[in-house]
């Protein structure tokens, strides 16, 4: 079937724009996430550094999304799915915006632990960070493919990396329970750990706000069972 | 306006039923198998590109078109408070004091504002000068005008603004106490600010009066009505809270056309 466009081709143009801005920032941002961790697992102080010199790269992006956004609403006054593409990409870049702080935050407290620490338990994070990744693709290929049933999904497989998240902070609590001088390195864990955690519930935000794009469907807060 | 509105109406005002209508006799129907229910004290907006019959539908309620030779509904009909509006006994212009007029252009009578208001009342035989000052104000006040006429009521109807004019024929066609007002594109020769008076009275006039608008804007159907119905070609493609359709349009063809798409 032809694909329908609007009468007003530069409409089309605008929300290809707004489009493609927040498909180039969800791909920054995760690679920022990727990149935050994998300085941590492979001693890589150079990532870490990007990472951080990328966050204004990121941050401008979400500037720009919601500059986008509001232009199309004022110039194009948008309906249905055209409106909750706006709204839906306003919401994501948000939350990207706050994947890739993780990100800053996971690589700063990285490249402390690279100056001040040879330790092995940092790799422990690694089953996290794939289930988080994992999430985070997911989140995406929601938006890029409009897959309703993917982000339906999500939450359940955000509840099992928590468990994993959960159950990594044990183990560095108890950890640092029994060696007190390695608190600091530790509690570097524990946060980086945390910083994963919650960008899987984002990843989750981002699913949610795809499946409105996509479905006109609510599907936040919706209570378990 | 209420956050969400069942499918169902209750009670509906105006209710079409499966019908057809031709301007040649039947040779073309303008109208194909509509089927309507139009809620009591709500604002129905028909929205559609042009031809899509939904002003010819808008006619059809007060037998407007009546006055063309060759209209006819071709099938179906019309009820109006339950009663059938071409039923033999029904009188045109007993059913048009029940449901009242606005037009494209506004089109005040070459009289004064007082003049414009009671014109209606006049010809129902009320002579009664304050029984007519009390209704013309009270309709003026009705179509948020009156303190912008109070004090020139014998001036000439034709030196008001144009949105003024326009309300003041909506206050004209309040002064008879109708059930229904139709509205035919009412602010298409309005700039912005007589557009919102006349959007914002609309909103007010829904507390006493059935409201059924007709307009190409889809920003005004979107502000002002409870229901939108879509028309195409002559056919009644979709008809649901306003909000559900501006969001999520069932039909392709409502998606399309709200949202400016071709191809």
């Amino acid at each position: 079937m032809a694909e329908r466009v609007h009468i007003i081709a530069s409409f089309d143009e605008s929300l290809e724009n707004l489009r493609s801005e927040l498909l180039e920032m969800g791909r920054m941002s995760r690679k920022s996430v990727e990149l935050s961790v994998r300085g941590l697992l492979e001693r890589n102080l150079d990532y870490c550094n990007k990472v951080i010199a990328d966050d204004e790269t990121i941050n401008q992006s979400e500037k720009d999304i919601d500059e986008l956004g509001i232009e199309t609403l004022l110039k194009y006054r948008p309906v249905a799915q055209d409106l909750r593409l706006v709204i839906s990409s306003m919401n994501i870049s948000r939350n990207l915006e706050r994947m890739a702080d993780h990100a800053v935050y996971i690589a700063k407290r990285g490249r402390k632990i690279l100056k001040a620490y040879d330790r092995q338990e940092d790799q422990l994070i690694e089953p996290l960070f794939t289930a988080v990744d994992t999430l985070f693709d997911d989140s995406l290929r929601c938006f890029i493919d409009g897959d309703v049933e993917l982000g339906h999904q999500l939450k359940e497989k955000n509840r099992l990396a928590k468990t994993e998240a959960k159950r990594l902070v044990k183990v560095y609590s108890r950890n640092l329970e029994e060696a007190t001088e390695l608190s600091e390195y530790y509690l570097h864990l524990i946060f980086i750990a945390r910083s994963l955690q919650r960008i899987g519930s984002l990843s989750v935000n981002i699913a949610e706000d795809a499946v409105f794009h996509e479905s006109a469907e609510d599907i936040r807060h919706i209570p378990k069972g | 306006m209420p956050d969400s509105l069942p499918d169902a109406i209750e009670n509906p005002i105006i209710q079409v039923d499966d019908m057809s209508f031709s301007y040649d006799k039947g040779a073309t129907n303008t109208l194909r198998n509509v089927s309507l229910d139009v809620p009591g004290r709500q604002v129905t907006a028909l929205i559609g590109p042009s031809g899509c019959g939904k002003s010819t539908l808008l006619r059809c309620f007060n037998r407007m078109n009546d006055l063309i030779e060759t209209a006819q509904i071709t099938t179906g009909n019309i009820k109006i408070m339950g009663q059938d509006i071409h039923a033999s006994d029904v009188d045109p212009m007993e059913l048009r004091k029940q449901v009242g007029m606005v037009f494209q252009k506004y089109n005040p009578f070459p009289k004064s504002i007082f003049e414009n208001v009671a014109y209606g009342l006049r010809i129902q035989g009320i002579k009664n000068k304050a029984q007519l000052s009390e209704a013309v104000e009270k309709s003026l006040r009705g179509a948020a005008l009156w303190d912008e006429v109070k004090d020139r009521l014998n001036s000439s109807a034709l030196g008001l603004s144009g949105g003024q004019q326009q309300r003041l024929c909506i206050a004209r066609t309040i002064a008879v106490q109708p059930k229904i007002i139709l509205m035919d594109e009412p602010c298409s020769a309005l700039d912005p600010i007589a557009t919102a008076k006349v959007e914002e009275l609309i909103i007010e006039l829904r507390e006493e009066f059935s409201i059924v608008i007709v307009t190409h804007s889809m920003q005004q159907a979107s502000r002002v009505s409870d229901r939108t119905a879509f028309f195409y070609l002559g056919e009644l493609i979709e008809y649901s809270p306003t909000t559900t359709l501006f969001n999520t349009p069932k039909e392709k063809r409502t998606e399309d056309y709200i949202s400016g798409r071709f191809g």
